[in-house]
C-alpha cells in the first residue's frame, strides 16, 4: 500500500497526535526513516518537557514556529533544578547552554507568548517559589483560553529565600562531609579484596586526607 | 435546490443543497462565483460537479457523513483525548485500506471533520500493535540499515527507560 507515507505532512501529524501512548509512537518510529525523524524529533521530543522559571525567554524563542507549540502537550515549570534523578516523569529537561539572568520584564512577555501560543497544553505543573508566583497573573486564564483541552493543573509552591536558601545549600554540604569517611571505609573494604594497588592507592589517599 | 456531483466513473449522485455545504470544494464551487454577495448563484446547477480523485464507493461513503452531519456540527478541532460519538467510531470502522481511501478523499474534498475523524481511525488502528505488524498493515518496507537498527535499539532502549524509569 505505502499510501501512508505519501500523505501530506499535516494529515501525518495530526494521525500521529491522535496516538497517545508512548509505546505505540515508539514502535511507530521503528518502523522506517521517514516515520521515525517525524515521530522522535518532533513528537515524542516535544510532547512533555521541564523548564527552569528562568529560562522561559529561552523556551519561548526554540518554541519559534506555530507547529511546533502546537506539539507540546505536558509543561513543568521549576524554580530550581532538583538534585538527583534528572528522569522525573518522562519530562523533557530544556536548559540553556549559557544562561543569564532575565529581567523582570522579559519573564513576564514570555509567560505571555507561553500562554497564547501552547495551543494544545493539557498538564501544566507550577512547581516554583511563591516569590515568583506573582507573575502568573491571568496566566492561566490565557491559558484556559488558547487552548481547550488544558485539564490539568498541578501547583506546589515553595519559599526558598536569600538565607535559607543558603542554609539549605550548607545542610546538604554537611550531610556530604558526614558520609565521606563511610564512603571512604567502603572503598578500602572493596579495594582491599580486589586489588592490592587500590590498597596503595588508598593509602595516599589516606595521607592526603 | 440540488447539486450533482460526478465521481471518478461517471456516476452522478444528487445531493441536496445542505448535504453539498459540507464538502469544501463543492460549496467553492457552487458559490465561489459570487463571495462577496454570500448566496448561491445558480438556482439549479445542471452541469455537475466533477470530482476527479474520488471513485463512486468512496464518494457514496462520504455522502452518508454529509448526510448525517447536515444539521449538526461535526467536531473539527481535537486531540486525542477527544471523544467521537459512537456513530462516528462505527462509521469509520477498522479497515485500514478504507480509512485511508476516505482519508485522502476528505483531503482532497477540503472536509476538515471527516479528516479528524479518519485520523482518529488511522491511530485506532494502530493502536497496541507492534512494529512489524504496522509494517505489515501499511505495506511500509523497514528500511534501516544494519547500524542504523543497532542505533535504533539503543535509542528505543533510552526512550523506554525515559519513559517508565522503574
Amino acid at each position: 500500500m505505502l499510501r501512508i507515507l505519501k500523505l501530506p505532512a499535516e494529515v501525518l501529524d495530526v494521525i500521529i497526535e491522535h496516538i497517545y501512548s508512548p509505546l505505540d509512537l515508539l514502535s511507530l518510529a521503528s518502523t522506517c526513516k521517514r516515520l521515525r525523524d517525524l515521530v522522535l524529533h518532533d513528537h515524542l521530543d516535544w510532547r512533555s518537557i521541564s523548564v527552569l522559571f528562568e529560562d522561559i525567554p529561552y523556551l519561548q524563542s526554540i518554541l519559534g514556529t506555530e507547529r511546533r507549540t502546537s506539539l507540546v502537550q505536558r509543561l513543568r515549570i521549576q524554580s530550581y533544578e532538583e538534585q538527583g534523578d534528572p528522569i522525573t516523569g518522562g519530562f523533557r529537561r530544556i536548559r540553556p547552554m549559557t544562561r543569564k539572568e532575565p529581567t523582570v520584564e522579559e519573564l513576564v512577555k514570555g509567560l505571555a507568548s507561553l500562554s497564547n501560543t501552547l495551543c494544545s497544553i493539557r498538564t501544566l505543573d507550577l512547581n516554583v517559589d511563591a516569590l515568583d508566583f506573582g507573575h502568573f497573573d491571568g496566566f492561566f486564564a490565557a491559558l484556559r483560553r488558547t487552548s481547550p483541552f488544558f485539564t490539568n493543573l498541578s501547583i506546589s509552591a515553595s519559599l526558598v529565600v536569600g538565607e535559607a536558601h543558603e542554609k539549605r545549600l550548607e545542610q546538604t554540604q554537611s550531610v556530604i562531609w558526614i558520609f565521606l569517611p563511610v564512603l571512604y571505609h567502603l572503598i578500602r573494604t572493596l579495594g582491599h579484596f580486589r586489588h592490592q594497588r587500590t590498597n596503595t592507592l588508598l593509602l595516599v589517599f589516606r595521607r592526603l586526607l | 435546490m440540488s447539486i450533482t456531483l460526478i465521481s471518478k466513473e461517471g456516476a452522478q449522485f444528487l445531493v441536496s443543497k445542505p448535504v453539498a455545504d459540507r464538502i469544501g470544494v463543492v460549496r467553492d464551487c457552487a458559490y465561489g462565483a459570487d463571495f462577496w454577495l454570500g448566496y448561491a448563484v445558480a438556482t439549479d446547477d445542471s452541469m455537475g460537479i466533477t470530482l476527479a480523485n474520488v471513485t463512486s464507493s468512496i464518494l457514496s461513503k462520504i455522502l452518508v457523513w454529509c448526510e448525517h452531519y447536515k444539521d449538526m456540527e461535526p467536531l473539527v478541532d481535537g486531540d486525542s483525548n477527544m471523544e467521537f460519538p459512537e456513530w462516528d467510531m462505527a462509521y469509520i470502522g477498522h479497515d485500514m485500506n478504507q480509512i485511508l481511501f476516505v482519508l485522502e478523499a476528505a483531503d482532497y474534498l477540503h472536509i476538515p471533520g471527516l479528516l479528524l475523524l479518519a485520523c482518529k481511525g488511522i491511530a485506532d488502528v494502530l493502536d497496541g500493535r507492534n512494529p512489524r505488524g504496522i509494517c505489515d498493515l501499511l505495506g511500509i518496507v523497514m528500511d534501516f540499515s544494519h547500524r542504523q537498527e543497532v542505533d535504533m535499539d539503543k535509542e528505543n532502549g533510552y526512550w523506554r527507560w525515559f519513559l517508565h524509569p522503574t
